[in-house]
């Protein structure tokens, strides 16, 4: 399964909230994340979680964004690589077979 | 496209990003909730306590729909920071089904409890959930320390027990002493204790009276005496007041409102009952939640924002009020309203003032007082 086919989707144990002004994701439990620390999000990263309910894939996270945004391609794509990365990294999403 | 990546913030630092953009902006992002005012302790000085098989007091609290509905709807509202409390919360057998439950829906929990109901399976929960903190009140160093306090014998073994267990199991536990005149002479006893374990040793001498009005806690307190006594035993402390003192000289901190702390601006209480209040410890007046919705109360709760003073007190030209603890939530125990001065807050802020400046100008002494 290649980063180009590979679905993602929101590991149910981060919680997203939206306090203040600010959005953020919040783990419940141990081994997820580190647990001294909560994780904010921008505009985006919250418009991507938000793509993130149901398995999707990349190209389908790119689309949404080009939809959304007024952004180029090639930055889009450089950039939602990274973020993936981050949130698999701290547990956030996990990659599911399509 | 701005940066994607999402920023990792401790939970230190997070209270005061989150709090910087708000200005005086009223957000209910921190709240307590009395789970119960049961306790399986029977403390001398406890100012809520009911005995745990108390059927009225049990009667009385919310059920557990009940208090998962009102955890939904102060997340719902915003809050981020949540105390569980009581009494202690964990007489209630459903306390891991609400602990979750506020988990999940994304609030930071802190656990106040007396640790002596700590079982191998409420550590686990814990330890596989972890709350931002579990605080825990130490009584003495010793069995017959402890015990004369809580007035229940073999509490300090289980109490001691359950300190382990959150411990071993890497719970992040922070531990307060309270200090009265039955276990003041094990103060420095009870900070080897608490640093034998790693943590910070913090106390307190505060003592309110009863919720219901019995002044019987005041037997217990220490004299303004023995809390500059201690407050000199601890340099750390000495040099907090020194500092204080030093920076608010002569200064006039007291404004026109009733309520100048964070209490309804960014805080919130909600007892046994659901009855949702400015502050812990000032419940009046209280709005209750099985009848009006979050905002509603919240709104209710910002009207008190903007009550002005009323009374003419010795307070207003005081300039120690730095150093001094006088509050609503104290002149509602003491006297039932909010304003009259509490006298014992007030020698204590006064002899701190002596104590730590002694160019202090204390002009309340001139005043006339009504």
């Amino acid at each position: 399964m290649d980063n180009n086919t590979a679905q993602f989707v929101r590991n149910p144990d981060f919680i997203f909230r939206k306090v203040v002004e600010e959005t953020i994701l919040v783990p419940v439990y141990q081994n997820v994340a580190d647990m001294e620390a909560i994780y904010t999000l921008n505009e985006l990263g919250a418009f991507i979680w938000g793509h993130m309910a149901e398995p999707v894939d990349k190209s389908a996270l790119e689309k949404a964004i080009l939809n959304a945004f007024d952004v180029d391609h090639k930055t889009v794509h450089e950039d939602l690589v990274i973020f993936l990365d981050e949130l698999k990294e701290i547990g956030a999403i996990k990659k599911v077979r399509p | 496209m701005t940066c994607l990546n999402p920023i990792e913030i401790s939970m230190d630092e997070w209270g005061q990003e989150l709090i910087a953009p708000l200005n005086n902006g009223r957000y209910p992002i921190s709240g307590s909730i009395d789970l119960t005012e049961r306790c399986n302790l029977n403390c001398v000085h406890c100012y809520i306590n009911q005995p745990a098989s108390c059927e009225i007091a049990k009667k009385s609290e919310l059920n557990t729909d009940q208090v998962k509905n009102i955890l939904d709807r102060i997340a719902d509202a915003g809050c981020l920071f949540l105390v569980l409390t009581g009494g202690e919360p964990l007489l209630r057998p459903d306390f891991p089904e609400i602990y979750i439950h506020a988990k999940q829906r994304g609030m930071l929990v802190t656990l106040f409890t007396n640790a002596a109901m700590v079982t191998p399976k409420i550590a686990d929960l814990l330890a596989a959930s972890q709350p931002h903190v579990v605080e825990v009140t130490l009584y003495g160093a010793t069995e017959s320390t402890y015990e004369a306090v809580t007035r229940v014998p073999g509490s300090f073994k289980r109490f001691m027990r359950g300190l382990d267990l959150l411990f071993d199991r890497g719970i992040r536990v922070a531990l307060k002493a309270m200090i009265l005149t039955l276990n003041k002479h094990e103060l420095s006893a009870m900070k080897d204790l608490v640093e034998s374990y790693g943590v910070e040793f913090r106390y307190d001498g505060s003592i309110f009276p009863r919720l219901d009005g019995s002044q019987a806690p005041y037997q217990y307190r220490l004299s303004v005496e023995e809390m500059l006594a201690m407050d000199l035993e601890y340099p750390d402390r000495a040099q907090e007041w020194r500092e204080r003192s030093n920076q608010f000289e002569g200064v006039l901190v007291r404004n026109d409102f009733v309520f100048s702390c964070g209490a309804g601006l960014r805080n919130f209480h909600i007892d046994s009952r659901g009855r949702m209040s400015i502050c812990t410890m000032a419940r009046q007046p209280a709005f209750d939640l099985q009848k009006m919705s979050f905002q509603e109360a919240w709104s209710r709760l910002g009207e008190l924002r903007k009550m002005k003073r009323q009374l003419h007190t010795k307070c207003e030209t005081c300039t120690v009020g730095a150093l001094c603890a006088q509050c609503p939530a104290w002149s509602q125990m003491v006297h039932g309203d909010n304003e009259t001065p509490v006298e014992f807050v007030c020698q204590l802020g006064q002899a701190r003032a002596n104590l730590f400046s002694s160019e202090f100008i204390r002009v309340a002494e001139e005043v006339k007082y009504e």
